[in-house]
Formats: C-alpha cells, structure tokens, sequence
C-alpha cells in the first residue's frame, strides 16, 4: 500500500528529488575534502557545519515538499491514511534521495582527496574515518530535519492528530 | 426508530479563542439527508470536519455508529474514516497528475482492496455514473463539474455508509447541479446512505429530509 502511495505521486516531485541529491552530493564533497585538509577540532568543526547544513537545508526542503502537496496531504488524510505512514513515506523518500546523494559525494570526493593527497600515505585514515563520521552525520541530520519540518507542517495544516 | 449513526452530545469549539459552536447537540439517523445551511463562516464545514474527525472538538462527545471518536486514538480513527466516510470536500482535490480511474483507486487502496478487485469496482462504479468514457483521462485535464462529479463518485466508490458533502453545487452550472442531485437522491434511496450536506442551494434543502441552521438551530 505504501509503496503504491509513493508511485500516485504523494512525495517530493523530480525537480525536488534532484535538488536533494544535488545538496547532499555538494555538501559530502566539501566535507570530504576539507576533512582532508583539517585535523583535531578543524575536524569537529567541519563535521559539526556539516551537520547543521544537512539539517537545515533537508528542513527547508521538507517544508516545500509538503507545502507544495498539502492538498495531497489533506485528501490522504481525509481517505483515512494514517498520519504516521504518510510521515514514514515522505521520510523514507528523504533518505533513499540523501543516500544516493551521500554515496556519489563519498565516490567523488574520495577521488579529490585522493588527487590531492596522492603522495601521502595517510589516505586509508583520512577517507576512513572521514566518510564514517560524514555518512553518520548526514543521515541524522536527513531524519531529524525531515521529522521536524513534517511535525511543524503537518500541525499547521491540522493534519497531525 | 432507529439508533443515531451521527450523534453530537454538547460539542463546543474554539479557535483561538473564537467560539464557533457552543454545546451543540445533533442526532442524524441512518439514511436520512440533512442539509445544514448557514452564512459564510457560520461553520458548517467545521461541523463537517468535526463529524469525520478530521479536527477534534474543545469540548463534548461525538458518536459515530457505535464509536465515540472524541476518544479514538488516531490509528483507529483514520480507519474509521476509511471505512464510515466517504468525503466530497468543498475544493475538489483530485490528484490532477494521474487518471480518473486511478484517483478512484485510491480509497480501495486505502481499504487494502487487491488490484483486480478495484479495477472491477472503479470500473462498475464509472459504469454506472456514464464516466467510463472518461475513465483514462488526467484529472487534471476535466472542468469544474466533471472534477466535482468525479469526487462524488471517488466518496462513493468504496460504498461508505455515510456521504458528507461541503457545498457539493456551490458554482456549477444548473445541468451538472441538477445530474449531481439526482446522483445523491439514488444513492440515498438505492443505498440507504446519511448523507450530510452543506449548501446555500435551494435545490439541495428541497431534497434533504432535515434541513438545519447552523447557527440559529444546533440543538434538533
């Protein structure tokens, strides 16, 4: 059922799925690679810029989303669909979109890093634990930004019981 | 006499402050059309809402059938909603991306109706409306009361006990006002549904069995 409700068009449309692919491919690029430039709380810091970036530009988004299909919403709503499967499904599409952003921005940003620190045989350690904390990073932030905007959203179109 | 399948028991509502409804009581019995009429923001389409629980009253009880829905937790009450209501609100909002025939899936999908047995209702039910002809095209593609037709038939696809329409005429012109009350009138009479109507026509209030005043008359 679930499924079959994401494919009658109930989240994000295309030109929203790519811009969320492009955010988080751009933003795990520039971790990456001032990861690799940075050490000790350098580090923390981008990690923690990252994070707040991730979190805030996936709450922006999730609020376009779902105020460019509340009539969808509501006509959900008044079908009986239950609040929190309609949450499950505009979140799941948040993270399916943010992982295929997140694994081509590891994909290039490793080759960047690597370009850049070629000679250097730190590389393993530097891409190791910077895709680690980045990965972790971005799909908290997918899920707290998306879970905030929809709650805020959902209470203002009286959607949320 | 029969049991209410609608009963509001000293039901009160504020917005903000703002007392729309104030312990208000309304009994509807099963297969009877009641027409509620009012000025603009009298709050008829509030007590709509509140009869399917889309909002929950400040205060009161509300009884659906057996259901005091005031105390269902949401879960419960959406399946409710699934499975009771069948609502034609006053902005049609069909999904305008995909066919007719698919946005009247969409109640059976939510009622976990296989595939091959929502297409043969949809398909019986556009039958029987003269919308077969339409079946594939966009909702998006359809004028006002084509969409509007198309969302009385969506509210009764699924066959719910009780039809609540807001303002179902409201700016059509007399030909689709005139095939959409005797698409009502059928259904009441063939299917021994409560329907529940808000409306200014005049047309509608002849043809309901109760017409109440939303803001001079709540206690009937």
């Amino acid at each position: 059922m679930l499924f079959e409700l994401i494919t009658n068009g109930l989240t994000m449309g295309k030109a929203q799925s790519r811009l969320a692919i492009l955010i988080i491919f751009m933003t795990t690029i520039n971790a990456m690679i001032f990861s690799s430039l940075l050490n000790g709380s350098g580090t923390l810091i981008v990690s923690m810029i990252t994070f707040g970036f991730v979190l805030i530009s996936e709450y922006l988004l999730t609020k376009q989303t779902i105020e460019s299909s509340s009539s969808k919403l509501i006509l959900y709503n008044q079908l009986g669909a239950q609040t929190r499967s309609i949450i499950s499904i505009i979140i799941s599409r948040f993270i399916i979109v943010g992982i295929i952003g997140l694994f081509s921005g590891i994909i290039v940003g490793s080759s960047v890093v690597y370009t850049i620190h070629h000679p250097m045989n730190i590389i393993p350690t530097l891409l190791q634990s910077s895709i680690v904390s980045i990965s972790f990073l971005t799909i908290i932030g997918i899920c707290i930004g998306s879970y905030a905007a929809i709650v805020q959203s959902f209470k203002q179109n009286n959607l949320y019981q | 006499m029969q049991l209410p399948i609608i009963k509001l028991l000293d039901v009160s509502m504020n917005y903000d402050n703002n007392v729309i409804f104030s312990n208000i009581n309304l009994e509807i019995e099963p297969g009877e059309i009641v027409a509620a009429k009012g000025t603009i923001g009298s709050g008829k389409t509030t007590l709509l809402n509140l009869i399917c629980g889309i909002i929950r009253p400040t205060s009161g009880r509300i009884y659906i059938d057996k259901y005091d829905i005031t105390k269902l937790p949401s879960d419960k009450l959406s399946a409710l909603r699934a499975n009771i209501f069948g609502i034609v609100p006053q902005k049609t909002n069909l999904i305008p991306e995909i066919s007719i025939k698919q946005n009247l899936e969409l109640p059976l999908m939510l009622n976990g109706i296989d595939k091959d047995k929502r297409n043969s209702i949809v398909n019986e039910t556009l039958d029987k409306l003269g919308l077969i002809s339409l079946s594939d095209r966009l909702a998006g593609t359809l004028s006002v009361g084509e969409s509007e037709i198309v969302s009385i038939a969506r509210s009764m696809v699924s066959d719910p006990p009780i039809l609540l329409l807001d303002e179902p005429t409201e700016g059509l012109d007399p030909i689709i006002s005139e095939m959409i009350l005797s698409l009502l009138r059928g259904d009441s009479i063939m299917n021994q549904k409560t329907i529940f109507i808000t409306t200014h026509d005049e047309r509608i209030l002849n043809i309901a069995n109760r017409v109440i005043n939303v803001k001079d008359n709540m206690n009937l």
